[in-house]
């Protein structure tokens, strides 16, 4: 079943992209309306997400079960959409040099020594560069 | 004459100090991501991009322009010393480049790599120069329906070159059209698809999901693979980078074939440098007396490629600054770059913006002289640079993404999008979808959206605007003859004896660039 769940979710997306089109309003082809254009593209995404079933169904026995995605891709990930929220809150030196240290860490610097090192570094000279030099407008959060 | 007055005014505006650093900046960046394998062009300058908002429109595309054709200088240096693709686009250059390396002559590898790239860049600078004002001319007859079918075989072009099953390129490009219409519907002036959020209600923007996309997916793909590094043993002992009258006298016909292909190939909406170093290659092979040579390490085999990725890089901006269609999804970045900065490229972009186009073409000039210079005499330190290990750079550009997506609008939900898009595409990869005709879609779409109303409105509701228009019909039927042929070519791909052959030319690139 796994095979099938790419196409299964473009056809559902499609599904979803119709309903909403018509909501928006179709109009007519003189005059098209808000969701002229959506539905069109949610009758193509169904013909070619049905397309793609179809060939996974066809060819099912030469395939392989998919590629499996990286368990480690999303140990990273998480840390990452928690920092979001902490961006905003701590300010960007305060939330940026955890995420640094986790980082260098995660993603093999090994002697906790450099990973300090290398997380302060890039966490101050970013925040010097692109705050001052860049005049990007950085949340200062609590230090501020 | 005019154009020679049109170019030294161009010259002056680039040599203006501002935009002399930029260019500079530019080719600097461009050579830097094209020698570090793990983030190319695409990375580089989806990550600079929300960087020029705050530029005039002129040095942005100067800054950018400069990153896009150094990275083709760049990239030559990892293949010829590594066996490693900095670029995409120096895959070809790994064949011969890094032979000719492992029997002492990687500096006069990396000094034709560097001429050739040279000449061929100034070369195709100067037929974009010649080329876009008559091409302009034609693009002013175009109507609504001419634009639309333009930008519909665009798509079918990056879809159809680009790997993998032709339905997931489509499907790619439908999503990608999908959610460029999120946002304000400029003709009806209603939401759609914003769901409340207030910060939808302009549309998403081009820079977080392009960096999410093409940067942090990239460090996510690397992350499992382990790029092997074995620069030392050939990187201390280079010398003589100047290449000898018989280097010239090889190299000279395969450099200027591989300009007039390059060229050619660039200006193709979806050929791209990739494709133009393959067909150099192929073509070199078959001008050759002795074929069989190619692959052991013959300079002609470094000249060709590198000429061609160059002379397309240049090629690839006639159809963008002439016809408003981005050829390449780097095309489509600058082509969103340039519609932010209020310069909307198309027939009228040459006349309404002229200091901006000549301004950018003097400072290519310029910037592929500074290149030269920058690539011979700074070949110690781009070896010094490739010995800084992946687990350094990874959480280093996850942070240039963070930065590049929050200074879009200095707003926390545009790094929620980034990575969002970030994690999408590296699923999207991992399943074999490629992200190119997404993103190219999310920026044609508006105006396709707007082309295809705007012909529906024109003939009354009648679909048949698009087949009664000659050239409508003649743009739209290439199309559909370039997907029936993308097709067919991945059928007989799927035989075994090809699957293999592509399959020993995959080895070269140890370092996970695959071929298309």
């Amino acid at each position: 079943m796994m095979i099938y769940a790419d196409g299964l979710l473009w056809l559902l997306l499609s599904v979803f992209l119709g309903v909403e089109s018509i909501r928006l309003g179709l109009g007519v082809p003189a005059s098209p309306g808000s969701g002229f254009i959506p539905f069109l593209l949610a009758l193509c995404l169904f013909a070619l997400s049905s397309l793609l079933i179809y060939q996974t169904f066809s060819r099912r026995k030469s395939r392989h079960e998919g590629p499996r995605l990286g368990a480690d891709v999303f140990c990273i990930f998480c840390p990452l959409l928690l920092y979001i929220p902490l961006f905003k809150t701590l300010g960007y030196l305060l939330a940026t040099f955890p995420l640094m240290l986790f980082l260098f860490r995660v993603m093999g610097t090994k002697p906790w020594g450099w990973v300090l090192f290398g997380a302060f570094v890039s966490t101050l000279l970013s925040y010097f560069f692109f705050g001052y030099i860049l005049n990007l407008n950085l949340p200062s959060g609590l230090i501020g | 004459m005019e154009t020679i007055g049109n170019l030294l005014g161009g010259l002056q505006i680039a040599l203006q100090p501002v935009n002399l650093s930029y260019c500079f900046l530019g080719v600097t960046l461009g050579t830097l991501l094209g020698v570090l394998p793990g983030i190319g062009p695409l990375g580089g300058i989806a990550l600079l991009l929300p960087l020029t908002y705050s530029m005039n429109a002129t040095a942005a595309i100067i800054l950018l322009a400069g990153v896009y054709y150094g990275t083709q200088y760049g990239g030559s240096t990892t293949s010829i010393l590594m066996n490693v693709p900095g670029e995409i686009s120096s895959v070809m250059t790994c064949l011969d480049g890094h032979q000719m390396a492992l029997k002492g002559r990687a500096g006069a590898a990396l000094g034709i790599a560097a001429f050739g790239s040279f000449i061929a860049g100034t070369a195709g600078t100067i037929g974009l120069m010649l080329i876009a004002d008559p091409l302009t001319q034609i693009a002013l007859k175009f109507g609504p329906p001419e634009f639309f079918a333009l930008m519909v075989l665009g798509l079918v072009i990056l879809t159809s070159i680009s790997k993998g099953s032709i339905i997931k390129g489509l499907i790619m490009a439908v999503v990608g059209f999908g959610l460029s219409l999120i946002g304000i519907d400029a003709m009806a002036g209603r939401e759609r698809f914003t769901y409340g959020i207030v910060h939808f209600t302009s549309g998403l923007d081009l820079g977080p999901i392009a960096i999410g996309l093409f940067g942090v997916s990239e460090v996510l793909m690397n992350m499992g693979e382990s790029v092997k590094m074995s620069v030392a043993n050939i990187g201390s002992k280079i010398r003589g980078y100047l290449p000898s009258l018989k280097d010239w006298r090889d190299s000279i016909m395969p450099i200027s074939r591989g300009t007039v292909v390059g060229f050619l190939v660039g200006t193709i909406p979806g050929g791209g440098v990739l494709l133009a170093s393959f067909i150099s290659y192929a073509l070199e092979k078959k001008f050759s007396k002795h074929p069989e040579k190619f692959g052991t390490g013959i300079i002609e085999g470094v000249a060709a490629p590198e000429s061609a990725n160059n002379a397309a890089s240049s090629g690839g901006f006639i159809p963008l600054f002439t016809l408003g269609i981005p050829s390449t999804v780097i095309m489509a970045l600058l082509l969103g770059a340039l519609m932010i900065h209020g310069a909307q490229p198309g027939p009228l972009f040459l006349s309404l913006h002229r200091e901006l186009f000549w301004g950018v073409v003097a400072s290519m000039y310029i910037g592929n002289l500074m290149l030269l210079i920058l690539n011979l005499p700074l070949i110690p330190l781009w070896v010094q640079l490739l010995r800084i290990p992946q687990r350094i750079l990874s959480p280093l550009i996850i942070l240039f993404c963070i930065l590049g997506s929050y200074s879009v609008n200095n707003n926390v939900l545009d790094v929620l999008v980034m990575m969002i898009a970030g994690l999408a595409g590296y699923i999207l990869r991992k399943n074999q979808y490629e992200v190119a005709p997404l993103c190219l879609a999310f920026v044609l779409g508006p105006i396709m959206e707007n082309s295809f109303r705007q012909s529906l409105i024109l003939s009354n509701g009648s679909f048949m605007i698009f087949t009664t228009r000659p050239i409508t019909v003649a743009i739209l039927f290439i199309a559909l003859l370039l997907l029936a042929y993308g097709g067919f070519r991945r059928k007989k791909e799927q035989n075994p004896r090809i699957e293999r052959s592509r399959s020993d030319l995959k080895n070269v690139s140890q370092g996970g660039v695959e071929l298309p």
